[in-house]
């Protein structure tokens, strides 16, 4: 009797929540999920890359935070720096043999800021911090050989009318030689006000690399080395788009984005779509006008999504 | 001789047992300026004490014209009552003494709600956003989901007028 009636009730919840995820005919059905230890109210959105969940905070105290893929948390590192008076991450990034990377600005008490990128092992202790005058990275990822990758832009020194032409991508070893620089600046259709790397994504996979500009309305694919594969304009997945709240580039370079939209005001709707090869156009795979559905990467046929952070589920696509 | 010896090495055992632990401890915090075990360098991959160490003339010098502490801006919503509270709250808190401005937060600017993103002169307004996540049961359902707390209407002309504050946005130059 009791087993019934926990079998129907499992069996309610199952219903419930396939008809909640339910859209465009598919269904994403959870088969593995996991919750971090930890409250994410108003911090900044994880990270899932490599095998890893990685986050920053900015307050209480600037700190880099890396969780393994059942959600345990390996490691929470304050970032200070010796004369800065305040540190202020601004993305994170976790490679496939577990360093992770933190690249953010730091200012000193007389208004001077820098931008910089810190590595960071396994310990979460931090081996090597990167500083700029010239550059300042928006997006970090690592490729499968632990190169650090980043999208970013030229620093326009004051009085510089115009951005000076520079390369968006930048390509850093392990032992913080610069490796390759790609993808000028000029050979963007827009302006600096809108910087392709502005609202941009970096993704790798195990064959290529991913520079996603929502600014530009454009993709591009690189080798390792820095050699433009394909470059393709890319239409905007929906026009009441709100926030891009993930992007992901999947083992077998299927492209899946989800987004946020704002419905009549306080209302918000998610979707989350898949890029259609055939159309050159984005495929709408799910539509949840109740909940925040996001992606936030890939593993085999299964895609990592998150319905109310700090939770994470593993779904197949039907 | 036996007490001599005691006198010498139960100091120098404390030592050896201290030592470790208190490396330990500055290790795992990413250490500090006396105990940091981290390389710094530059772009030409050249060792520096500090980050701030042979920036003097750089694009992000903003030295004598906007001291720090002067420019501690508000955090603004003009959202929904719903997430203009939730906001607030969440980011009251929140007060990062760098350059950073009050972003245009009407929905027309793709829904932005909040800025603590430092834009400053050099960096064009940009340098950094942040989406974060918000559920809170005190404030409803409609509140969960994530805040978009970007740059895109920032306007670097304006920002170097403002000396990198921008007060009001203006909603002209939304979505430019």
């Amino acid at each position: 009797m009791t087993a019934k009636l926990h079998s129907g009730v499992l069996a309610g919840m199952a219903l419930l929540l396939g008809s909640a995820l339910a859209s465009a005919g598919l269904t994403l059905s959870p088969v593995r999920s996991i919750e971090l230890p930890d409250d994410l109210t108003a911090k900044p959105i994880p990270k899932w890359e490599n095998g890893y969940i990685v986050r920053y905070e900015i307050e209480p105290v600037a700190a880099v935070v890396a969780y393994d893929r059942n959600g345990r948390r390996l490691f929470r590192t304050p970032l200070s720096f010796p004369e800065a008076e305040r540190v202020l991450p601004s993305g994170v990034a976790a490679s496939r043999d577990g360093r992770f990377a933190v690249h953010g600005s730091a200012f000193h008490a007389d208004g001077l800021v820098v931008p910089f990128v810190a590595w960071l092992d396994a310990a979460g202790r931090i081996t090597r911090v990167l500083r700029w005058t010239d550059y300042a990275p928006f997006q970090l990822c690592f490729a499968p050989d632990g190169t650090l990758w980043m999208a970013g832009w030229a620093l326009r020194r004051p009085g510089e009318e115009t951005l000076p032409d520079h390369d968006i991508l930048r390509a850093y070893a392990p032992n913080g030689e610069l490796k390759v620089t790609a993808l000028p600046f000029s050979s963007f259709a827009t302006s600096a006000r809108r910087h392709p790397a502005k609202e941009s994504r970096l993704v790798a996979n195990d064959k290529t690399l991913l520079f996603y500009s929502r600014t530009a309305g454009e993709w591009v694919t690189l080798s390792f080395d820095g050699e433009i594969l394909s470059r393709s304009p890319v239409p905007p997945p929906r026009p009441d788009i709100d926030i891009l709240t993930g992007f992901v580039l999947a083992p077998d370079s299927s492209v899946y984005l989800s987004a946020q939209m704002r419905l009549d005001g306080r209302k918000r709707g998610s979707s989350v779509l898949r890029w259609d090869k055939a159309t050159g156009a984005w495929r709408e795979i799910l539509y949840d006008n109740t909940g925040v559905v996001a992606v936030f990467g890939a593993e085999g046929d299964q895609l990592i999504v998150s319905r109310r952070l700090p939770q994470f589920d593993w779904v197949r696509i039907d | 001789m036996a007490r001599k010896t005691l006198r010498v090495t139960l100091p120098a055992a404390c030592v050896a047992l201290l030592l470790p632990a208190i490396l330990w401890v500055y290790g795992n915090h990413g250490g500090s300026s006396a105990l940091s075990t981290y390389l710094m360098v530059d772009a030409d991959n050249h060792r520096i004490p500090d980050l701030f160490t042979g920036t003097d003339g750089t694009p992000v010098d903003l030295r004598g014209r906007l001291p720090i502490q002067d420019h501690r801006g508000s955090w603004e919503s003009k959202g929904s009552r719903c997430a203009e509270g939730l906001v607030r709250t969440a980011f009251r808190a929140l007060d990062i003494p760098a350059v950073y401005a009050a972003d245009c937060v009407q929905s027309s600017c793709g829904g932005a709600y909040m800025v603590p993103h430092n834009c400053y002169c050099g960096f064009d307004c940009g340098g950094g956003y942040f989406n974060m996540y918000f559920s809170d049961p005190n404030y409803g359902s409609c509140c969960d989901g994530w805040y978009y707390t970007g740059e895109e209407a920032c306007d670097g002309c304006r920002c170097e007028e403002d000396q990198c504050t921008i007060p009001d946005c203006d909603e002209s130059k939304c979505g430019q």
